[in-house]
């Protein structure tokens, strides 16, 4: 038998007013795996996560906990950063930690011990007496990062992690998250920024107008969404791609050599590509399959979505 | 309730770190009396003596007058050969004199004509001083004139005081409506200000944390009523606190202040010859009834039962203020939308501390007076104010009920609508839409 997983929703519908923000949703979560929460704006991602965070209760369906109907004491288990987050400007740094760590649970003496040891990490431990609107920007998300960690969660929530941080630091936290994601936790990632799900994550959900349109696997998404394109790289321009079971899309040169994207028909057509190939008079540098970045299958989702609807 | 305590604790001990907070406790009441004295100090500093140039036509006057001691004015007498208008050109260079000018009198039970010359007018309190002063001569001539000694011209003023007595069940015993009305306002000025001040209070914390986003994060661990009544207890208890601290710093004041003076009324020579001078007798009546007043404050005054009234309706008034006004901070994003609720919420309040201002002084039982101190909106101000003057105790325990079952019922509306609110951005709530969550939620 399979243990349940980590959490788990199940026909989830929440309405507010008329407007229905979430309709009929399913989905589960596993420990140890990166999930790229996807979605226009107003898509309903946000309804989402405060819905699994027990900040909302759904009109219909429930969530569950590792099998367990949801309760105050799963969700203390949670790490959420928000997306447009603050701290008290006028409070003193380590006042604030200390009593939003002794919120989630952990006493006094644990809420110190870890905030120290995350904030000698970050090299941010002089900062304990500082008021948090002495601190720029950059200092404060990285406080931000370690009050949604501090208390070792084992579902972490982040949306949109990186927007106002440097370079470094973006490294900085994109090394926790790795980590964590080693240690078996469970991390939900919400962001526009398609480089970065590419990067990170293994599973993607995708929201539009709150239904949840994609579920599945990174590998097996662009595996769905294959368009048959195909990447030639020739010593030099060759006439003989033209006039076969293909498209020329692109021609042209990469630096020393001569680049074509093909777009076949079927698999059947790509084999007649490769019998072309073994016979051309200039050497073959490469051959791939191009498939389609999460930015495209995005772009396509929503603009079949508004077709549907129109 | 850990997470109740937590936010209660966090709410006051961030407020006590403030130093904002003990600049107020500490300079809050001398700035307070500062300002109350500024009118007086004003006054006294820029008084200059005035001397006052008698041309007394009359020949009631001059010589009495030259022989009394006036506050600020200097009387002098003029040269026996002046003549009206040069006493009246010599004034156009002179700022500090003045020319009282009375006309020829027929006999002395004719009313005087007397006129006050000068190049800038003179002051009311001059002019009181002049008038009483004058009135007082002319008594005494025309007493002179009807035959009767100067002991029995004070037989004529007789001196009134009538003395309140309130029934008890072993007979009466004495009151003071003055004190009871000084005590009734004190005690409903510290309620409205508590209400107004304190519950503001609420209103930012709460509008803080939703503009700082932090909702999201703590409501992950806490729930919105528990976060509501962390807060409002927290910053109740800081108001409490802030009182205590008034309370004590009013009485080592007063004390400190009472013994100081005690000895100077009583004790210091002028002081009593002073009083003596004016009254004509050697115990001051004044004096006399002060002495009552500190005497019946001290032993007839129920201050248990007045403090009492005032934290019990302090605690109830601000639970109900409070939470109408967390709730308020919950639904607004902008502070500035904030007044649009704001005020008429207050406004009962505003209405209660009115009425006592106005109403008090001529009957503290009437009608509307005795609504208010029951309707829970208005009963915390109206009700505190009543006591000193002796109300039933049915009366006070109907409406400490009636304001604790609606603190109890605000707080639970208010719960809702914050609960809604705190994560609603960008809408512009109205009243139509507070309403629908609390029937929602």
């Amino acid at each position: 038998m399979t243990s349940p997983p980590l959490l788990e929703v199940q026909e989830i519908v929440k309405r507010f007013g008329e407007k229905v923000a979430l309709d009929h949703v399913s989905t589960s979560f596993q420990p140890g795996k990166i999930y790229g929460l996807l979605g226009p704006n107003g898509a309903g991602k946000t309804t989402f996560i405060r819905v699994i965070t027990r900040i909302y209760i759904p009109d219909e369906g429930e969530v569950r906990y590792r099998g367990m109907p949801i309760e105050p004491a799963h969700v203390r288990r949670i790490g959420y950063l928000p997306e447009e987050r603050g701290l008290y400007q006028k409070y003193k740094v380590g006042d604030q930690l200390m009593y939003l760590a002794q919120l989630k649970g952990l006493s006094r003496q644990e809420a110190r011990r870890r905030l120290m040891h995350w904030m000698e990490k970050f090299e941010a431990a002089d900062w304990w007496n500082r008021k948090v609107n002495e601190l720029s920007k950059g200092m404060q998300q990285k406080l931000q990062f370690i009050l949604t960690v501090v208390h070792d969660p084992e579902l972490i929530i982040l949306d949109e992690p990186f927007t106002g941080f440097d370079p470094i630091n973006t490294e900085l936290i994109k090394d926790e998250i790795t980590r964590m994601h080693k240690e078996g936790k469970c991390i939900i990632f919400s962001t526009h920024r398609m480089e970065q799900v590419e990067e990170l994550c293994e599973h993607i959900l995708f929201i539009n107008e709150a239904r949840l349109l994609v579920d599945e696997e990174k590998h097996r998404l662009k595996e769905r969404y294959r368009a048959y394109r195909y990447e030639v790289v020739l010593d030099a321009p060759w006439d003989g791609l033209q006039g076969g079971p293909w498209e020329v899309i692109e021609s042209g040169p990469d630096g020393p050599h001569w680049r074509y994207v093909l777009k076949v028909q079927d698999e059947g057509a790509f084999r007649q590509l490769l019998h072309r190939l073994h016979d051309a008079p200039v050497n073959v540098r490469r051959i791939a399959e191009v498939l389609p970045t999460l930015h495209n299958i995005f772009i396509h989702l929503v603009n079949s979505a508004v077709h549907e609807s129109v | 309730m850990k997470a109740f305590r937590l936010v209660a604790s966090f709410e006051l001990i961030q407020r006590l770190k403030k130093r904002s907070f003990w600049i107020i406790t500490f300079l809050g009441p001398l700035l307070y009396v500062l300002l109350m004295s500024i009118p007086a100090l004003l006054a006294v500093s820029t008084i200059k003596e005035t001397t006052v140039h008698v041309y007394d036509e009359s020949g009631y006057f001059a010589t009495a007058l030259s022989k009394k001691k006036l506050t600020d004015l200097r009387v002098a007498t003029v040269p026996d050969k002046a003549t009206f208008e040069r006493l009246r050109k010599a004034l156009i260079n002179s700022d500090d004199d003045v020319l009282l000018h009375i006309k020829p009198m027929a006999d002395v039970m004719e009313d005087p004509v007397i006129e006050v010359v000068s190049k800038k007018e003179l002051g009311q309190q001059a002019i009181k001083t002049l008038t009483s002063t004058l009135k007082e001569v002319l008594r005494r001539r025309r007493a002179a004139a009807m035959g009767l000694a100067p002991g029995q011209l004070e037989k004529l003023s007789p001196r009134i005081h009538i003395q309140q007595r309130i029934v008890t069940e072993s007979g009466t015993k004495k009151t003071q409506a003055g004190l009871s009305f000084a005590l009734a306002m004190v005690a409903s000025i510290l309620i409205y200000i508590a209400l107004s001040a304190y519950g503001g209070m609420v209103l930012n914390s709460v509008q803080e944390e939703k503009q700082n986003r932090l909702v999201e994060v703590i409501l992950l661990s806490v729930r919105p009523f528990e976060l509501m009544l962390g807060k409002i207890v927290g910053i109740g208890m800081v108001g409490i606190l802030q009182y205590i601290l008034w309370g004590v710093m009013i009485f080592v004041i007063s004390l400190v202040g009472g013994l100081v003076l005690g000895f100077s009324i009583v004790g210091s020579p002028e002081m009593s010859s002073m009083a003596a001078g004016s009254m004509g007798q050697a115990a001051s009546p004044e004096v006399q009834q002060l002495m009552e007043a500190v005497h019946y404050a001290i032993h007839e005054v129920n201050w248990t039962l007045i403090v009492t009234s005032i934290v019990l309706y302090f605690i109830g008034g601000f639970f109900i203020y409070a939470a109408l006004y967390a709730a308020v901070g919950a639904a607004v994003d902008d502070p500035r939308d904030a007044q649009m609720f704001i005020f008429p919420l207050i406004l009962p309040v505003l209405l209660s501390f009115i009425s006592v201002m106005t109403t008090l002084n001529i009957s503290p039982h009437s009608g509307a007076i005795f609504w208010m101190s029951m309707i829970p909106l208005t009963s915390p101000v109206a009700m505190v104010a009543r006591i000193p003057f002796g109300v039933e105790w049915w009366e006070i325990a109907l409406s400490l009920m009636l304001l604790m079952a609606t603190a109890v019922f605000m707080v639970w509306v208010a719960g809702r609508v914050f609960r809604v609110g705190l994560l609603m951005y960008g809408t512009k709530p109205t009243w139509k839409t507070l309403w629908k969550w609390v029937r929602t939620a």
